[in-house]
């Protein structure tokens, strides 16, 4: 396969083939065009040369249609769920008939749907609204649509899961796994995109290496290493990173005192209270939808907390307009970039300046100044190392990691006292991720309160210099770096551990 | 983003998604989709020409000679034109905020008003007087839309159908006004005021007006391309999540679009009454603040793209005038031909190259999506 999006190859004569009954694993650099590959495979984007078979027979280049009636079915790297609609709407939406033919009412896709949940240990609630679920329940969604859409067409051919373990707690990326793998037991191809090397070796028969745009190598997983993969998707060796823990002395930047936030009369934060001091890194661990992406969107301003106060360097930030702290003394990578932190449609130049827009570095007096927003941008993408073709290119047309250093680049440049970071890696590839987390301790040793709020608990553990843990919207336990090993985490995070001393 | 215990915003943030979406389309939709549209739709109107019993070379000659043949013509469509560049602006600009306004007709008429209150009772001398008359028109287009942005900030009440009742509440108004209170020697309409007038230039074919769209046309580039608002009012338009993120006061700048692009329309109708008509009418506008629409879109929400689409569908309108006069053919061709152009822009947007390419190769139903996104 090859595809060029104009100056730019995303494909270069790439090879793959992918058996029955394995799970094959798609590895490669941010930009290294493993989306662009299997959105070919999905018919969501034509190549410009190359064939495509499916049984040994060749299927010219498919629409997304033709790909789901074949049983090749996908679930993207950014969830395509409609927001504003029920599990069951969405689901009804993309399965419109019913193996004979006939037209699928929305009782019986609720029904198929918690029947395959059930069996398969996906539980939905098929009349929650979309918009209210966990990115994670989102993504079980999309893996139960794929797999109602292959047992209405007798069976799923192929699953592509493009970074599904970004969105996932290890307990999660576990299940998924045991799920991918009875899939692969039944006959399905299960192709799997992550940048984590040890989920290639646990889940993985085959690995394909991306590298450029073109295939480094297909080898079996069990001849292969973590660190000879490594080398062959960066193409130098990678060494272990060390991070130095720090036991800050420092003043608390922030305090956060008995928030609460009640959403639809549900009590989401529980009476959380938490400091972080300047120079160290806070992370906050908790299965997804514990209440700590809406812990940090009262910290950053973007919502309102029912009760409580925030703290930020001495200064009641309770009530301040969002404006306020993220102009000066807050940086918020988001949790959801293609939601919040970008806009897709708009330039790079653009997404550099989001939020910074009214630094008198950008604009005077109403009016933008080009030429310092323009080398801004350039200076950014350069330090950032991201694949663009410029500053003009829309950040929508960027591959999933580099979005995420668009966004990262412009919160990190800020200096800001409080750094507040959901998932900073996610859909980083290694390298990236190694440089995001070193320049995250830089910040902290320059003196930035870091709260690191992530679903990667080797992130955590990595980074953090305490940990606490949330749980059902309240704060369950803290550890000192020192203390915490995965298993502990896991238990207290489920809840079934025994609560840990605050220290 | 669930709803609860934050910022108060506006409520419909959701539901414009798709409306935001779709106007993307439409504002990234290419030149080439823009003309190909334009020509579908005059190659359609031929069997409705033959239908009439006239020739379509003829027809189209006429329409032609009527519009871009002469000097004289070409005049004749840009003074038509300024209505349509000040309107489409108006829509454009609100648009792109992603305040869907559809106001823009009773903005219009609430303009004229304005104007015609000033050019009949205000005192002194008239280039003064015309000054007040185009500053009150702007102010009461203005207030017209404040009004819209007011009820969807306050009561969340969607800026589509708040707009599109208070046009229907303007032209009422101003019935009542020209057969009541207002009203001349003739009912229906007011006195007139031909001392309070635009003034012509280039010769006496171009009256001020049309300048005054153009410097329209620079402020609002300038206002969208090169100022914090217009920074902000894109990110807006893009991305009502986005514009939170970025701590924009959605509000304010909803607010503020409203009342600038409410008063373009205002200002379009001050214009109409002060440039051309010298009278406030009882029926004063065919509807353009509804034709402007498909300007706006037509021109893909941006200023010099509204500039030449105002044009063009000026040009419809005076050619179809000159039309009837030599072809004998009824001069509602030109809205016919306005009408299919947005249809088939509309159309055509969906029609990228590569799928044309892809169906003439295959055939229907196997052209890929491409993708506008990656992963
Ligand atoms: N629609 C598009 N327009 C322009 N360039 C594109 C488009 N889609 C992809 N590209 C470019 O193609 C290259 C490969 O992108 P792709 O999304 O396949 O990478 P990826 O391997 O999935 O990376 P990541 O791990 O970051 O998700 C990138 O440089 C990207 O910018
Ligand atoms: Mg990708």
């Amino acid at each position: 396969m090859t595809r060029r999006f104009g100056p730019v190859t995303a494909n270069d004569d790439v090879d793959l083939d992918v058996h029955v009954g394995e799970v094959h694993a798609l590895l490669g650099e941010n930009g290294a065009g493993k989306s662009t590959l299997m959105n070919i495979v999905f018919g969501s984007v034509a190549p410009d040369a190359g064939t495509l078979e499916v049984d040994g027979e060749p299927v010219g280049w498919p629409t997304t249609r033709q790909a789901i009636e074949r049983g090749i079915c996908m679930v993207h790297q950014h969830l395509m769920l409609v927001p504003t609609l029920t599990v069951a709407e969405n689901v009804l939406l993309s399965v419109m008939w019913t193996e004979n033919g006939r037209r699928m009412s929305l009782a019986e896709a609720s029904r198929r749907v918690t029947e395959i949940g059930e069996r398969h240990g996906l539980p939905l609630d098929t009349s929650a609204l979309v918009d209210d679920l966990s990115i994670g329940e989102k993504l079980r969604l999309e893996v139960v649509r794929s797999l109602l859409q292959g047992e209405i067409r007798g069976g799923l051919r192929v699953l592509i899961l493009d970074e599904p373990t970004a969105l996932l707690t290890r307990q999660e990326i576990e299940r998924l796994f045991t799920i991918l793998r009875n899939l692969a037991a039944d006959g399905t191809a299960v192709v799997i995109i992550t940048h984590k090397l040890n989920e290639v070796m646990e889940v993985s028969d085959r690995v394909t290496i991306l590298r450029d745009a073109r295939r480094v190598r297909t080898v079996p997983t069990s001849s292969t290493s973590p660190q000879e993969l490594g080398t062959l998707m960066v193409g130098r060796e990678l060494r272990p990173r060390r991070v130095v823990h720090s036991t800050p002395s420092g003043p608390p930047v922030l305090d956060v005192l008995g928030v609460t936030v009640a959403d639809h009369h549900r009590v989401v934060v529980d009476d959380v209270s938490l400091s972080v001091r300047a120079g160290e890194i806070v992370g906050v661990a908790g299965v997804a939808g514990s209440g700590q992406d809406v812990l940090a969107e009262c910290i950053t301003g973007l919502r309102r907390s029912t009760s409580g106060a925030i703290i930020l360097s001495g200064r009641d930030v309770t009530r301040v307009d969002r404006r306020d702290l993220i102009e000066n003394d807050v940086a918020h990578v988001p949790e959801d970039r293609k939601v919040d932190g970008l806009v897709g449609s708009a330039s790079l130049r653009h997404n550099f300046i989001l939020g910074l827009h009214r630094w008198d570095e950008f604009q005077r007096r109403g009016w933008m100044r080009g030429r310092a927003i323009d080398q801004h941008a350039a200076r950014l993408s350069g330090e950032f190392e991201i694949r663009t073709r410029g500053i003009d290119q829309p950040a929508q047309t960027l591959s999933g990691g580099n979005q995420q250093r668009v966004l990262l680049g412009r919160e990190l440049h800020k200096a800001a006292s409080l750094i507040v970071a959901c998932g900073p890696t996610r859909g980083l590839d290694i390298a990236g991720t190694e440089y995001v987390w070193n320049r995250l301790v830089e910040q902290r040793d320059r003196g930035a309160a870091i709260l690191l709020v992530s679903l990667d608990l080797d992130e955590l553990l990595a980074l953090s210099d305490r940990l606490i843990v949330m749980q059902g919207g309240r704060l369950v336990g803290e550890l000192p770096a020192g203390e915490a090993d995965p298993e502990r985490l896991g238990l207290m995070m489920g809840g079934s551990a025994p609560v840990a001393v605050a220290s | 983003m669930t709803t609860g215990a934050q910022v108060p915003v506006p409520p419909t943030t959701a539901s414009s998604d798709w409306r935001r979406r779709a106007l993307a389309a439409v504002s990234d939709a290419g030149l080439r989709s823009r003309v190909l549209a334009v020509v579908l739709a005059l190659v359609t109107a031929v069997p409705v020409v033959l239908a009439a019993g006239s020739d379509p070379f003829e027809v189209y000659r006429a329409m032609l000679d009527g519009s871009f043949g002469s000097t004289l013509a070409f005049a004749d469509v840009l003074n038509r034109a300024d209505t349509f560049i000040l309107l489409g602006l108006g829509i454009a600009i609100s648009i792109r905020s992603g305040f869907f306004n559809v106001g823009a007709e009773g903005q219009l008429w609430l303009g004229a008003l304005g104007a015609a209150v000033m050019a009949l009772h205000m005192p002194g001398p008239s280039w003064f007087v015309l000054v007040a008359a185009l500053v009150l028109g702007f102010v009461f287009g203005a207030l017209w839309s404040g009004l819209v942005a007011l009820l969807k900030i306050a009561f969340g009440v969607d800026e589509l159908i708040s707009s599109l009742m208070l046009n229907y509440v303007a032209i009422l108004l101003i019935g009542y006004l020209t057969f009541g209170p207002m009203k001349a020697y003739r009912a229906g309409q007011t006195e007139t005021f031909e001392d309070v007038e635009l003034p012509s230039i280039f010769g006496n074919r171009l009256h001020a007006g049309f300048l005054l769209s153009l410097v329209a046309v620079v402020c609002i580039w300038l206002l969208l391309s090169r100022t914090r608002l217009g920074y902000e009012i894109r990110t807006l338009g893009a991305s009502a999540d986005a514009a939170r993120y970025a701590g924009i006061h959605v509000n304010g700048v909803v607010m503020r679009v409203a009342l600038i692009g409410g008063g373009l329309c205002g200002l379009a109708g001050a214009n109409a009454v002060l440039g051309v008509q010298h009278v406030l009418l009882s029926e004063f506008s065919p509807g353009w603040g509804y034709t402007a629409i498909a300007v706006a879109l037509l021109g893909g929400l941006g200023p010099v793209g509204v500039l030449l689409a105002a044009i063009l569908f000026a040009a419809l309108e005076v050619g179809a005038t000159n039309m009837q006069f030599t072809a004998g053919v009824p001069a509602s061709l030109g809205s016919l031909v306005e009408g299919l152009v947005l249809v088939f822009f509309l159309f055509s947007i969906p029609l990228t190259l590569s799928r044309v390419r892809a169906f003439l190769r295959r055939g229907p139903g196997s052209a890929p999506t491409v993708a506008g996104e990656t992963d």
